[in-house]
């Protein structure tokens, strides 16, 4: 009987993490760095491109802003 | 405008919007600071500057760093053979440097060698056959005088040789040319292999792209205040279609944390290096 009983209790207690686990995927969250308005204009539309190389130089040392 | 927290931030994002893109970051040269460098003693606050920036490359890392002539007197302490392990350690963008046609000098046995080339390869079901290999390599203009155990090799020879190998390893030839504009221009009309050259050298600002030979050539904007983009495409046989524009990096991109974090890190560390030299020289 008591085999039993802590049987059930186990299931118990999977089916209850199961669904907790479900529950916390399922909440929708913002990304932390989500594009902003301006932002998200600035990226444009989606035009099927397979490649981006980004680019720049002569930045001399300098990673901060400037001018 | 421009700076690496912003720049940081908008590639963050486009990665994000754009899953399906493969993105490269490309550093075209000219990306540390040699003024002072070769003065006795050696400026500290440049310096500095110089090894916060090669940390912020390593945290932020480009797929691949052209080195020019004005880069190599600020590279070359890191890239002595002694010190390889640590440096390596301490900034894995020193693995990122590229040159065509810099090299050891021969009686000089201090320095390691530079890669000719980087390959890349990136997957994406846009791609033709849902995969591609960029090639990536870059070229300075010779340096006058003394280099610091390398030699600059001149650039059309070093470019009959390598751009016909790195061409039948890969897809897609990508150049870094820092370089006089009609020289850059040149090389892409004599190798027919470039299939996209970014030529950086002078105070050019948002250039439109244009074609030399089979070459896609546009010019990275002066000090990347406008962050360049190319986007491409490739049709059902594998022809290209090649977008560029130039983002500007100004305050309506947010800055990334981390990489601001770094930036005002760098700034203090900057401001005690300078103070330190004022005193020094008030006690003198």
């Amino acid at each position: 009987m008591r085999a039993i009983s802590l049987r059930w209790l186990s299931v118990l207690l999977v089916t209850a993490m199961v669904h907790t686990l479900a529950v916390f995927a399922q909440t929708p969250q913002a990304p932390a760095s989500a594009p902003n308005d301006a932002l998200r204009a600035l990226l444009g539309a989606d035009d099927n491109a397979a490649l981006a190389i980004m680019y720049g130089g002569e930045t001399r040392g300098n990673i901060d802003t400037c001018g | 405008m421009g700076g690496l927290a912003r720049r940081v931030s908008y590639l963050q994002a486009f990665r994000k919007t754009f899953a399906q893109t493969q993105v490269i970051e490309l550093n075209a040269g000219y990306s540390l600071n040699d003024a002072g460098v070769m003065a006795n003693p050696p400026l500290k606050d440049i310096a500095v500057q110089n090894t916060y920036a090669l940390r912020a490359y390593s945290r932020f890392p480009f797929d691949a760093f052209n080195i020019s002539f004005h880069d190599l007197p600020v590279l070359s302490q890191y890239l002595e053979k002694v010190h390889q392990k640590a440096n390596f350690a301490e900034f894995p963008a020193l693995k990122t440097l590229v040159s065509a046609n810099l090299t050891p000098e021969a009686d000089q046995k201090t320095h390691l060698p530079i890669a000719p080339y980087i390959i890349r390869e990136l997957k994406s079901p846009r791609f033709p056959k849902g995969k591609l290999r960029v090639g990536i390599t870059g070229f300075s203009e010779p340096a006058p005088g003394a280099n610091q155990g390398y030699v600059w090799r001149e650039v059309e020879k070093t470019a009959t040789e390598v751009l016909p190998e790195l061409r039948k390893k890969v897809d897609l030839v990508v150049v870094m040319a820092y370089l006089p504009v009609d020289q850059a221009q040149n090389l892409c009309r004599n190798h027919p292999e470039i299939d996209v050259c970014i030529a950086a050298y002078t105070k050019v600002f948002q250039a439109p792209i244009e074609k030399f030979g089979n070459a896609q050539f546009v010019m990275s904007n002066y000090e990347t205040k406008n962050l360049g983009e190319l986007r491409i495409s490739f049709g059902p046989k594998g022809e290209l279609t090649v977008t560029n524009r130039f983002v500007p990096l100004d305050s309506q991109i947010p800055d990334e944390p981390a990489a601001a974090q770094l930036v005002q890190e760098t700034k203090t560390a900057v401001d005690a290096a300078q103070k330190a030299m004022v005193q020094q020289m008030q006690n003198h």
